[in-house]
């Protein structure tokens, strides 16, 4: 009885581990490919802040007061309406270890 | 025997070596191959996208005809002397460091049943999956009289390159006091604010030059265009009276276009200039059409929005203008959005990568004065079939000067970042 509960268990468990590394998987592939998105402005900046080196808190601050519209940019407002919580954790994670893009200004 | 026992361990070290490889080798054989016509935004991007995502994961191969690639967004600050024409030509070169392999030739046949293309030289390329990413063609004889020979001596300069340089040129040679007429093309083309951008920049050259007296005038196929309400309060702050917009409710339609004379005939009216910039109708350039990914009907090739795979086939993905995307505007920015969409549904295709809801985007800058950009763009979604609006913007009328000021460093910084994404970081 005890035998076949443990292995239950077991395989639940290992199922639980499978199922968070796919999850791991989907997000990080998830934020590498947004990122891509903010790249394709904020790749080579003068005008345009950089982001990369940029501390996390801060970048993750930014994009919720755009998302809920308190601070006003109209593509940032745009872009970040359509990001969930994860989604912007995540960036603001990435791009904070980031290596700045040669030549890019610093945050 | 000393000689014979180095090249035995010689032999023994290369059969090691050999077998450690082995197991390299043999994934590197069977790589998945992505093979991808035409290096525009769309094309090169979904290329750099793949590789630097997925190092060594594909073997990636770029078909595109020209060695240096023009930059049409751009183009209209060349003709204003805004930009020099060579910072809006690249080079693939930067692309080999990312293991991609481009061959500057015409790709000519597919056999989709077969998975494989053919190139102008019979070299054969087979693929696992395919896109195709050839532009716009142009509609040249929905303009009556305008054809291939006709734009030597009224240049279209809607794909950039030597057409670019003519329209140069023959700007360069108006006079004060003289006419340059614009036939803007029906909905839907490449670059919906490009022709108003034109006159913009077309206007600042000559006023900036002692030209001021010269006109503009615009012979629309449309009732209204991209950005208008910008476009006409800043050709009347910067250029008054220089910029005439004509609408086909007004000027009745273009009857003949005349290369000889360079005149355009519409029903009110003869107009003369001695600038005639012809923008025809557009559609999926021929390698689409020709390999049956475009629907004949309008001319667009479908797909499915969620991934930018063609409607049409499981293997191939069609994005940047070609493709009928719904309600996104067929620009460089859009191109390059979708490319990543289709690098994702590759990846998750060939890698058993996840598959990732699409994130669309597109901003399109539009210089009006040199000092002075306008912006419009928006998010788009997969909705009921189709790629859908879900968040717009578009400037202001009446905006702050240093609003607009910044607007030209942020098309500067997109520039850059977006040629980046396309040939590698040493392009910009």
């Amino acid at each position: 009885m005890a035998k076949p509960l443990r292995a239950a268990l077991a395989a639940a468990l290992l199922m639980c581990l499978c199922g968070a590394a796919a999850a791991d998987e989907r997000e990080s592939t998830r934020l590498t490919y947004l990122a891509g998105t903010c790249n394709a402005c904020h790749g080579s900046s003068i005008t345009i802040p950089a982001l990369a080196g940029r501390p996390a808190p801060e970048t993750a601050a930014a994009l919720r007061a755009w998302r809920d519209g308190s601070r006003v940019n109209p593509i940032m407002n745009a872009v970040a309406g359509g990001l969930d919580d994860d989604a912007i954790d995540g960036l603001a994670d990435l791009f904070a270890h980031a290596e700045p893009i040669a030549g890019e200004a610093r945050p | 025997m000393n000689l014979d026992r180095r090249r035995l361990l010689k032999v023994a070290g290369g059969a090691g070596a050999g077998l450690l490889a082995a197991p390299t080798l043999l994934r590197a054989q069977i790589r998945p191959k992505v093979v991808i016509v035409g290096g525009g935004p769309a094309g090169a991007t979904v290329a750099l996208t793949l590789a630097q995502a997925h190092p060594d994961a594909f073997e990636i191969t770029l078909v595109e005809e020209n060695e240096l690639y023009t930059t049409c967004f751009g183009s209209n600050m060349y003709l204003a002397g805004l930009r020099d024409f060579e910072s809006l030509r690249h080079s693939y070169s930067g692309l080999a460091d990312f293991g991609i392999e481009v061959i500057h030739e015409r790709a000519l046949l597919a056999n989709r049943s077969e998975k494989v293309i053919t190139l102008i030289s019979r070299t054969r390329l087979d693929y696992d999956r395919l896109v195709v990413a050839p532009g716009v063609d142009l509609l040249y004889e929905q303009v009556p009289g305008y054809n291939p020979q006709a734009a030597k001596l009224m240049p279209h300069a809607w794909k950039a390159g030597p057409q670019t340089r003519l329209l140069r040129q023959q700007l360069d040679a108006v006079k004060d006091g003289e006419a340059v007429v614009i036939v803007a093309p029906p909905d839907p083309y490449k670059c919906p604010p490009g022709p108003y951008e034109r006159a913009s920049m077309m206007a600042h050259a000559l006023k900036s030059s002692g030209r001021g007296g010269a006109r503009i005038v615009i012979l629309d196929a449309k009732e209204k265009f991209s950005k208008q309400a910008l476009f006409m309060e800043g050709w009347q702050a910067l250029y008054p009276g220089m910029i005439e917009w004509l609408p086909p409710s007004v000027h009745g339609g273009i009857e003949l276009v005349d290369p000889v004379t360079k005149t355009v005939a519409t029903d009110l009216d003869l107009f003369t200039g001695t600038l005639v910039n012809i923008i025809p109708a557009q559609r999926a350039g021929v390698t689409a059409r020709e390999w049956d990914l475009a629907d004949p009907e309008t001319g667009w090739c479908p797909v499915d929005p969620e991934t930018m795979r063609s409607a049409l086939d499981e293997a191939v993905f069609v994005i940047g203008d070609a493709a009928a995307a719904g309600d996104m505007p067929k620009s460089a920015f859009s191109a390059n959005s979708q490319a990543r969409v289709a690098a994702m549904a590759i990846a998750a295709d060939l890698l058993g990568a996840p598959r990732i809801e699409p994130f669309l985007f597109n901003t399109c800058w539009s210089r009006i004065g040199a000092e002075d950009a306008v912006k419009v763009g928006g998010r788009y979604m997969p909705k009921e079939g189709k790629i859908t609006s879900v968040a717009s913007f578009v400037s202001a009328p009446g905006e702050d000067a240093a609003v607009r000021r910044r607007a030209v460093g942020e098309s500067d910084d997109w520039y850059r970042s977006i040629v980046a994404e396309m040939f590698g970081p040493g392009a910009a």
